[in-house]
């Protein structure tokens, strides 16, 4: 029994591992694409975290793996003013793919690694993963860039002897930098994982109810 | 798989008052961690606790590297490698740690929880640290995809594992506990 035990637990971690390298080689095949697709997203997201500026994402020319996001000062405020940026003034930021990509693979691998009994769970938590990993990245990323904007706008103010007000994207990019970048996927994988067991009863839990 | 021992493998389903209290429990430890002042965690933390031990056991492993250690900076020749807020292991630690205190166990299997991650997490580091030496120093074009994407995915992979391990052992024990008493 303890050596079937063992047996079953080195299975899982085997099937964990095989999940993960997996989800990481997707990544590397996709990543691009995924980022493409939701670069739209991204722009509304930044658009709504501030309103001194219109963002606009864009892949660097020279190094192809940095998504950079532009930001164009519409209505810059009374500091940003005061600190010498003008209207019209362009700030540019950008950060690699691979770093945007770690909150979906970690959405992606977990999922895939955690056993469910049945194909309905694995069905329901495959479809959750889906927009599960896709909020971890707009969660993420945009906010990531939007508060290095900020950094830039404090660095001005902060040169001129001017301070401006701490924003909560500023907060959350520190935060999420520090690690809550990995605890929030781990979350929203567990969530789907969650949600998966509560309403995809496996199929021997409908044979014992039904019994 | 075995079917006795499949459903207990299997029964582990994350409720969603845990997961409640594992963010709770990370966001409060975040926001400890965020009361240290970066001087303290440079000059002490970064200096004495991750960058003396990795220049030693690259000091053991290539002698001619010539490392050595200023402040928050492990520098070589050919290498500046900066440990700042955020790339100390900390996040990891605090996920496992989360992880580990909102899990139904008794504390003392808590505590050992704790402390395997500690253990953990540091050696992890220190390893991902020396990697990243000997990276910067013989192929800077691999570090960037190493830093940011391979390493921590690894790492949240070897924590989520471990948490894995320390869970079925606990659970064993309280039931082992539970049955003797």
């Amino acid at each position: 029994m303890r050596a079937n035990e063992s047996r079953a637990v080195s299975a899982l971690l085997l099937r964990g591992l095989v999940a993960w390298a997996l989800a990481i080689a997707l990544g590397v095949l996709c990543g691009r694409g995924v980022v493409d697709t939701l670069r739209a997203a991204m722009e509304t997201i930044t658009e709504g975290l501030s309103e001194e500026y219109a963002p606009r994402y864009y892949w660097h020319e020279e190094q192809p793996d940095m998504l950079m996001l532009r930001a164009d000062l519409l209505t810059p405020s009374a500091v940003t003013l005061a600190s010498g940026v003008r209207r019209g003034q362009v700030v540019t930021t950008g950060t690699n793919l691979f770093h945007v990509l770690v909150p979906p693979v970690i959405v992606v691998a977990l999922v895939a690694c955690w056993p469910l009994r049945g194909w309905r769970q694995y069905a329901t938590a495959a479809a959750l993963a889906v927009p599960a990993a896709t909020l971890s990245l707009l969660l993420t990323s945009p906010f990531l860039l939007a508060g290095k904007v900020e950094a830039l706008l404090r660095a001005y103010a902060a040169n001129t002897g001017l301070e401006r007000e701490d924003s909560l994207v500023y907060q959350w990019m520190t935060m999420s930098e520090g690690g809550a970048r990995w605890a929030l996927p781990l979350l929203l994988a567990l969530t789907c994982i969650a949600l998966a067991n509560r309403f995809a009863p496996s199929s021997r839990r409908r044979q014992a109810s039904a019994g | 798989m075995n079917d006795e021992v499949a459903p207990r493998v299997r029964q582990a389903s994350p409720g969603l008052a845990y997961l409640f209290g594992f963010a709770v429990l990370y966001l409060v430890m975040h926001l400890l961690y965020h009361a240290v002042p970066d001087r303290v965690l440079a000059d002490v933390v970064y200096r004495w606790g991750i960058n003396a031990p990795a220049a030693w056991i690259i000091d053991l492993l290539a002698p001619d590297a010539n490392v050595r250690v200023d402040g928050n900076s492990l520098l070589a020749p050919r290498v500046h490698l900066e440990v700042v807020r955020g790339c100390d292991g900390s996040g990891a630690f605090f996920i496992a740690c989360a992880a580990i205190l909102a899990f139904r166990a008794s504390w003392r299997a808590r505590c050992a929880g704790v402390l395997l991650s500690f253990v953990t997490v540091f050696v992890l580091n220190e390893a991902r640290v020396i990697t990243l030496f000997f990276v910067v120093a013989h192929r800077p074009a691999w570090f960037m995809p190493l830093h940011t994407y391979f390493i921590p995915l690894v790492l949240i992979a070897a924590i989520c594992a471990m948490f894995a391990l320390w869970a079925r052992a606990a659970t064993r024990a309280d039931v082992a506990a539970a049955a003797g008493g």
